[in-house]
Formats: structure tokens, sequence, C-alpha cells
């Protein structure tokens, strides 16, 4: 390699260092190898905290102090998955859900995207990724032939954010599991290794299902009506659960739960002196302030 | 007179059909949440159904004129002169309603008169062979219930009418569009739809048995299991049992009955009043499990009554049983519904066992066999991602998610028994309808 190879090459390091730093004018935020991102909820009196900046915070990963690189507030565009318990239970909320999912769907930024999870014979996604704005199709939706409200759930979270997107979980549900392949535990372990945030909506239960539907075959076991299952999963994710009451419209529990998200902080950083792969433990502080803070409480490296 | 005449032979309709009250618990009544009213809900049991002994039918008139049916239940507990009076009663209003329709001049019954034009024009397409559109047609049409309710008066007399072409087929002809329309609203109208297959069943029953009828069976029966009935499967002079009756060595019907047994295993547990003798879910699962049993050697229902005693055993946590029938199950069937779910039940019998690496192979062995179906992708998943595998989980999850496979999960559909056939069962009743 010549001299003038050598410098042509330190030249497009340089070039490329340059553009690069000013794209981090704008936040990239990925969990991945390199660095990880946390959302993180700050609220005071139940009230978010704006103003915060990286130096406000702590954060430790497997017990290292880390370095916050940037700090992101509401611009990150958020993918939100809708998951509408449309089991017998629930059916004689169906039509009621229907119209509040359009509403719902109205409230989001033109940058976000949602899709839908329902139950049919299996738990489906029924249009995919949908860009914010539109009307949602909605005329299939109808009483499905299952009530796998923890399937629903894993199948959810399992999902790695894309590139500069967050990711949250809006689950409506009256919390009546019945024949889920993922038990309780299994549930709980993934809720806290999950990279997305699930917040969940309690409906109450229906006095009036439709009794004209058949009936599924599952098994309904002991504990499959413990809703405090899903709210401790919606807390291991950094989410939180609500609750409508039969009837109410679930827009103001869904504009909690998405405004909550959207005034959360969204932390970056490079991990340090840890290695990898494995699980890594997350601990996000505001010290010295008697802030509730909600974040996830860790994951997978590697 | 006219119009007077058609509303009484309407209302005799509804009271027959309405002559056993049932009561159907909606998912919250099962002990899991208390405090939960239970719904209790009297619904239509197809016509031809006999009442159970023990229980009297009363047609009572309310303050609008309108005349309803009520169950009057003198169970085992009720004296011999109380339920002797309550017969009586019910013997009382009958007769009134009959003298009341005679009076009135309607000779004929409520399901002999001939279809309104709208459900006329879709049946004699259908019978013209335009079977694909009319059934597209059903499934989106908004007046679906409309057709349903005309074709539940009329069925009879379109089948019989005389003079136009070959009787017996239009008996098949009218019978399989009932059992269209019954599927374009299983998931939403089971209930009311129901009837339908014990009208269609009371019709192809009048022709000897054939290739049609055989078929129209099976497709019933199937429908039946999709709609999870218990009326129609297991309790007196249910629809299965003529399904038996007239194809005595059809396997698949054998098969139907202990399926049906095994899925309201549950149902009974829960308190729901499906057989004339109460017993222990565990008691009900030996008697299931022996049922099985006595299929093995029966070679085209073999395998799968394999996989459904291992199944049971699954249910009783006796593992190396259990795998040892899904072995079996995967060796005889070519069947992918059923190798499928041999390997994906054994990947849960291994992961109970905490085998999570056999566990995986056997569920990635499922996916080998219908890639992408629901239900071995998050088994599959939820072990990876627990091993701190999340890459792969992930993926297994999106694609399962996007993929839709064709035929459906098989275990979403394992508890509806031959449902699961419907679709290949009413196309081959198509074409032997296009063939007769």
């Amino acid at each position: 390699m010549t001299i003038r190879h050598c410098v042509a090459i330190l030249c497009a390091i340089v070039a490329w260092t340059g553009s690069a730093r000013g794209l981090d004018q704008r936040p990239v935020f990925r969990a991945g190898v390199d660095s990880v991102s946390v959302d993180v909820s700050v609220r005071n009196a139940g009230v978010p905290v704006p103003g915060l900046s990286a130096a406000d915070f702590t954060l430790s990963d497997n017990g290292m102090v880390q370095t916050i690189d940037a700090i992101g507030l509401e611009a990150v565009p958020v993918d939100v998955t809708l998951f509408l318990d449309t089991s017998g239970s629930t059916s004689g909320l169906l039509n009621h859900l229907k119209v509040d999912l359009q509403t719902i769907a109205g409230l989001l930024r033109p940058n976000d995207r949602v899709r839908l999870l329902m139950f049919g014979y299996e738990v489906e996604d029924v249009f995919g990724w949908q860009p914010a704005g539109g009307p949602l199709p909605l005329d299939h939706v109808q009483v499905g032939r299952i009530s796998s409200v923890y399937d629903a759930i894993f199948l959810a979270l399992m999902r790695r954010p894309d590139v500069d997107r967050r990711h949250l979980v809006i689950a409506l549900t009256d919390g009546v599991d019945a024949g889920s392949l993922i038990e309780a535990s299994t549930l709980r372990e993934i809720s806290r290794r999950a990279e997305a945030v699930l917040d969940v909506v309690l409906l109450s239960s229906d006095p009036a299902p439709q009794l004209n539907a058949p009936s599924g075959w599952w098994s309904i076991y002991p504990g499959a009506g413990d809703r405090q299952l899903l709210i401790d999963a919606a807390a291991l994710t950094g989410g939180q659960a609500h609750t409508a009451a039969f009837r109410d419209p679930v827009v103001s529990a869904f504009q909690q739960a998405f405004d909550d998200f959207r005034l959360s902080y969204l932390l970056r950083y490079t991990p340090a002196h840890v290695a990898h792969e494995g699980w890594h433990d997350l601990r996000v502080d505001v010290p010295g302030k008697n802030y509730k803070i909600r974040a996830r409480q860790g994951y997978f490296g590697g | 007179v006219t119009r007077q005449s058609k509303r009484a032979e309407s209302r005799i309709a509804d009271v027959v059909r309405s002559h056993s009250g049932r009561r159907v618990f909606p998912k919250s009544h099962f002990g899991i949440s208390p405090g939960r009213e239970h719904a209790e809900s009297e619904s239509r049991e197809p016509r031809c159904l006999k009442p159970v002994a023990g229980t009297a039918l009363r047609a009572i008139p309310r303050d609008d004129g309108e005349l309803v049916a009520k169950t009057l239940d003198a169970g085992p507990g009720a004296s011999l002169a109380r339920r002797t009076a309550m017969m009586a009663t019910a013997m009382k209003h009958w007769l009134a309603v009959l003298g009341a329709t005679t009076v009135l001049g309607a000779t004929l019954p409520a399901s002999s008169r001939p279809p309104d034009s709208a459900t006329r024009d879709l049946l004699e397409r259908y019978d013209r062979g335009d079977y694909d559109s009319v059934a597209a047609e059903l499934a989106q049409s908004p007046h679906i219930s409309s057709i349903r309710k005309d074709l539940d008066h009329s069925a009879s007399a379109w089948a019989e009418m005389p003079a136009v072409g070959d009787v017996g087929r239009r008996r098949v002809v009218v019978a399989t569009f009932g059992l269209e329309v019954a599927r374009a609203q299983l998931e939403t109208e089971w209930q009311a739809v129901r009837s339908l297959i014990e009208t269609g069943c009371e019709i192809v029953r009048r022709n000897p048995p054939g290739l049609s009828e055989r078929l129209w069976q099976l497709a019933s029966v199937a429908l039946a299991e999709g709609g999870m009935d218990a009326p129609l499967l297991l309790t007196g002079q249910h629809h299965l049992s003529h399904a038996s009756a007239s194809f005595p060595t059809e396997p698949r019907f054998r098969l139907a009955k202990i399926v049906m047994d095994e899925m309201f295993i549950d149902r009974e547990a829960r308190g729901e009043d499906l057989y004339p003798i109460s017993l222990s879910t565990r008691a009900r699962q030996s008697i299931v499990a022996t049922s099985y049993k006595t299929l093995f050697d029966v070679p085209a229902i073999g395998a799968e009554a394999h996989l459904r005693a291992g199944y049971l055993r699954f249910q009783r946590s006796a593992a190396d049983e259990a795998l040892a029938e899904f072995i079996k199950a995967a060796d005889l069937s070519d069947d992918p519904f059923v190798a499928y779910l041999a390997q994906f039940l054994s990947g849960r019998t291994l992961a109970q066992l905490g085998r999570s690496a056999q566990a995986e192979d056997a569920f990635r062995r499922a996916l080998e066999i219908l890639p992408d179906t629901q239900s071995a992708s998050e088994a599959l998943s939820a072990q990876l991602f627990s091993r701190g595998l999340p890459t792969e989980a992930y993926a297994l999850v999106d694609r399962a998610l996007v993929a839709r496979p064709h035929p459906a999960d098989p275990w979403r559909l394992y508890g509806y028994g031959d449902f699961r056939m419907w679709p290949r069962l009413i196309l081959q009743l198509r074409e032997a309808l296009r063939a007769r």
C-alpha cells in the first residue's frame, strides 16, 4: 500500500467520521450488540417529569455504571401492537371495542405504526403493520374460538424493535385466560426479558356475552383468571395496568398508556466493562429525587 | 286470516324448536372469577330431538299474545303426581295451540312452505352447480339470518316439490345448501344454525344410503363438531346417532363420538349437565381412554386414536405412556394433522419433563411437517428465548404471525374433531352432487 493510498483512506475515514458526527445530532436508538436503548418512565405524584438530561440519570448494566450517550423524548416513532381479546367472555363488548379502536388509531402520530392481534382460531395479526392515520380494517373482527390471553401477549412481546422505533404493546382484555400454551411462570420470565413495553387495559367482565357463539374446547385451569399476573407482567416490562369498567370506552385508558409511553425517556448507552453475551440486569435511577421510575429490567446481549 | 295462520304456524315451529331449555355458561362463570354472575338462557334445540326424560314442555302465552315455550324441570326428585300434572298442563297448552291453528285454517306444518324468492334464487343456483359463488355470497351476505330462517321453514317443501327433477338429489342439494348456510354462521349464530343440520339430516335420511348421503353425514358431523354441540353429538336421539345408524361401518363416526366425550370432560367438570350420570374428571378420562383403545386397530383412525389417547395420558401427567402413544401415532399416520400433533405433543411432554433439547427437536420436527404453524413456533420460541437465544425466537414468531399457514393450526383445531375436514368434505360433497 502506497503513502497515497494511506492518505486517501485516512481522508475517507475523516470524512465518514464527520458525517457520522452530523448524524449523531439525530439520535439513533437501537438495542443491539453495540448500543442499548431503554425506555424510562419518570413520574412525580403521577405526573410525567419533563426536562431531564442524561446527567440526571444513573444507569447500571450488570452492576457496572454506564455512560448515557443520548436521551430522547417524544420524537421517536412508536410501533403500537394492540391486542384485542375477542374471546367469548368479551363478546358483548366487541362492537364498542371496534369503535374505540378506530378512535385509538386516530390518536397515533403520523410516524407511528399500529398492528392488531386478536383471537380467531389462533392468534391472528389482522392487517400487519399499518401507518397511523387511516381507518383500521375491522370488518372481519368477530368473536374468536380461543381465549389464550397469555399466548397472545407472548406473541405480541416477542419482537425486536426496528431501528429508530420503540415498541409498545397494549392488551385490551378481561384477563381470563384459557388454553394457553404459555404458562404463568413463562409469561413472567418473558416479560422480564422483553424489549417491548406492555400496558394492560383490564376490562371488567361482560355480563352479557354472545351466547349464540359456539363454545371452545379449551381447558380452564386454576389461576386462569389471575389478573395480578398480567399486572405483574406489565410492570416487569416497565409498563403498567389500567382498568376500564364495562362498556366504558377504553380510549382514555389507551390515551393514558400511550401518553405515558410517549413522554417516557429513551436512554441509549454503549455497554462498557460488561460481557456482551447473556442476560444483563439493568438499574435506572434519578439520584436525589423521589420519582417513580419504570423501566425494563434487563436485556439479552450478544 | 292467512297472516294470522302463518303467525300461528310460526309460533308452533318456535315452540317445537324450543322444547328443551339449556343452560349456557359464559367463561366468567367457571369458578375463576368470584362474584361474577352467570348468564342463563334458553336456547333452541333441534326440532327432531325428543324431550329428555323427566322434562315437560309448556307453551306459555306472554302478555303480548306471543307464545313462548318453557321447559319445566320434573327431574328425579319430583313426585310422580307433580310430573303427571306438569305433563297434563303441557298437553293442555299444546292442544290449545293446535286447536287455534286448526281454527285459523293452518293445515300445513311450518316446514312445508316454499322458500322466499331470495333464498329460492340462491338455492336454485346452488342446485345448478354454482357452488363456489353461492357459498361466497352466503359468507358475505348481510341477509344470512333471513335466509337461514327461511330455509329452516322451507327446505322440505323445496326438496319434495312434485315433478321437478330427481327428488333424491334435491333432498341432498337442499340439505347441503343448509350446511353451507350453517357454516357461514357457525362462529356467530351457532345456536340458531344448528337446527339446519337436524332438518337436513331428516331430509337426507329419506334417501337410501349412497355416496352423497354418506358425504353429507360426514360433513354435517364435522360441522357439529366445529360447533362443539353437545345436544347434536351426545344427547338422546342425537344427530351423530342418526349418521351412525345410516352408515354403521363408518369409522369416523365412531371416532367422533369418543372425541366429543373427550372434549366434554372439561365442560362436565365445570358443571354442565351432559350425561345421565356425572363422573369425576379422572373417571371420565379413563372411560374415554379405554374407548380410544378399541379403535387402535382400525386402519383409518387408529393413528388418531393413539394420538388422542396420548394426550389424555399427557393431561394425567403420565409422560412415558403419553410419549409411547405419540410415537405410535407418528409411525402409523400419513395424515399431516396427526403427524404434526404427535411431534408437537411429544415436545410439550418432553418440555414438561425438563428435557429441553429433545423438546426443541420435537417442535422442529413438527414445523418440518407444517412450517410456520403457530403452536409449535410459539412453543419452540419460548424454549429458545428461555435459553437466551432471542434472535431465532423472534424470527419464529414473526413468521408464524404473518404466515397464516393452511391447513390451520392442528393444535387449535384439536378439540373440534373432524371439523378440520370440513373444507375437503364440502368440496367432495359438491362434486358428488355435480355427478349425480
